[in-house]
């Protein structure tokens, strides 16, 4: 059975789509049948970060409408074959996303993948309600950051009591936090938020602890999805995550701060 | 910086930011579970109250509350000293 995963946060910039082209990527890189979908109607990004922007001709948008078939607007990735991306449209106003022909498309994509990640708009509007709507997991993806960390609990509870496992009574969404562009000196210099603090808020299990990087920026300039940086410390931090998204235990890394030697210091840079 | 760190010892940000947000989400959280309608529902109980006593806004508080056996509607009205329905006489 498909598992529909998606990518939320209700603040925007904190890193979802980075994160939804990371594990989509990371989880048809070992095996799994994977669509990404973008639901960020009006403003889509996911095609720039995986870098297919050339290739969309049909959307989420025009499949809802009845415009396009679903296979004719999935874009298959040139790296993986068993991944594809829904993009979302550029110019349709979002009243085409009601929750019923996002859940047709949602069970057409079920019947050959694994696992759909939802890449979810900001805020709590339609998008991201019908972003969330139907998924069996959430990732919670929240800066070390006062207002991140809020609307990641505002969140959290739409997720709890808007979404269909919430409203139909099953078993509740399986909720995980993905802290993204942590820096581990500042936390040691007691300039923000440790791990400890944003879990021992929002209280749910930790996935992963992306590390503030150089290399995001970069991926995106290129439309190569960080974890494919495999150098850098963001795709070892991802490829970790989803590792123990699939159930492996994998100790945390990138949390403390490294102690780096003189030389390292002069030099100044990191992966 | 010795000099520096001697002034600059206040509170930690972090520290700031951790119970910043502690209290913000207590006070959230606390009125999440109660529904959409509320207001309009506390602004009506207060409009059909007003046709016979007057109360004023801050005097009524209506409030949803979750136990086992199922919700509760609490609806708290202040009411002045004075004898009743003044204001019509």
């Amino acid at each position: 059975m498909a598992k529909i995963i998606v990518m939320t946060s209700g603040k925007g910039g904190v890193g979802k789509t980075t994160s939804s082209a990371a594990f989509a990527v990371g989880l048809a890189a070992r095996g799994h049948r994977t669509a990404v979908i973008d639901f960020d109607v009006g403003l889509r990004n996911l095609d720039i970060v995986m870098g297919c922007e050339r290739r969309v001709v049909y959307d989420l948008v025009n499949v809802l409408n009845g415009e396009a078939k679903l296979r004719q607007a999935l874009i298959r990735d040139k790296r993986l074959e068993n991944l594809s991306i829904l993009a979302a449209s550029q110019t349709r106003d979002k009243e085409a996303l009601s929750l019923e022909g996002v859940g047709k498309v949602l069970d057409e994509l079920r019947e050959d993948h694994d696992y759909i990640v939802c890449d979810s708009p900001a805020g709590i509007e339609k998008g991201a309600l019908a972003a969330l709507y139907y998924a069996d997991e959430a990732i919670v993806v929240t800066n070390p950051e006062v207002s991140s960390v809020r609307d990641s609990d505002r969140i959290l509870g739409i997720l709890s009591s808007k979404s269909r496992r919430a409203e139909t009574g099953e078993e509740p969404v399986r909720e995980q936090l993905l802290l993204t562009r942590y820096d581990p000196a500042r936390v040691q210099r007691g300039e923000m938020l440790s791990v400890d603090d944003v879990m021992e808020i929002l209280a749910i299990p930790l996935l992963g602890v992306i590390p503030e990087s150089q290399a995001v920026l970069r991926a995106s300039n290129l439309g190569q999805p960080v974890i494919l940086d495999r150098e850098s410390s963001p795709a070892q931090a991802y490829e970790d995550a989803v590792g123990r998204f699939l159930g492996e235990t994998i100790e945390h890394r990138f949390v403390k701060a490294e102690r780096r030697g003189f030389l390292a210091r002069l030099v100044g840079r990191t992966a | 910086m010795s000099l520096f760190g001697l002034f600059r010892r206040r509170e930690a940000p972090a520290v700031a930011a951790k119970e910043r947000l502690r209290f913000v989400l207590q006070h959230e959280r606390a009125g999440r579970d109660s529904p959409d309608y509320l207001p309009r529902l506390q602004k009506d109980i207060l409009a059909a109250i007003a046709k016979y006593v007057a109360v004023d806004d801050d005097q009524v508080t209506v409030r949803m509350s979750q136990d086992g056996a199922g919700a509760r509607l609490e609806v708290n009205i202040e009411l002045p000293p004075a004898p009743l329905a003044r204001r019509r006489a």
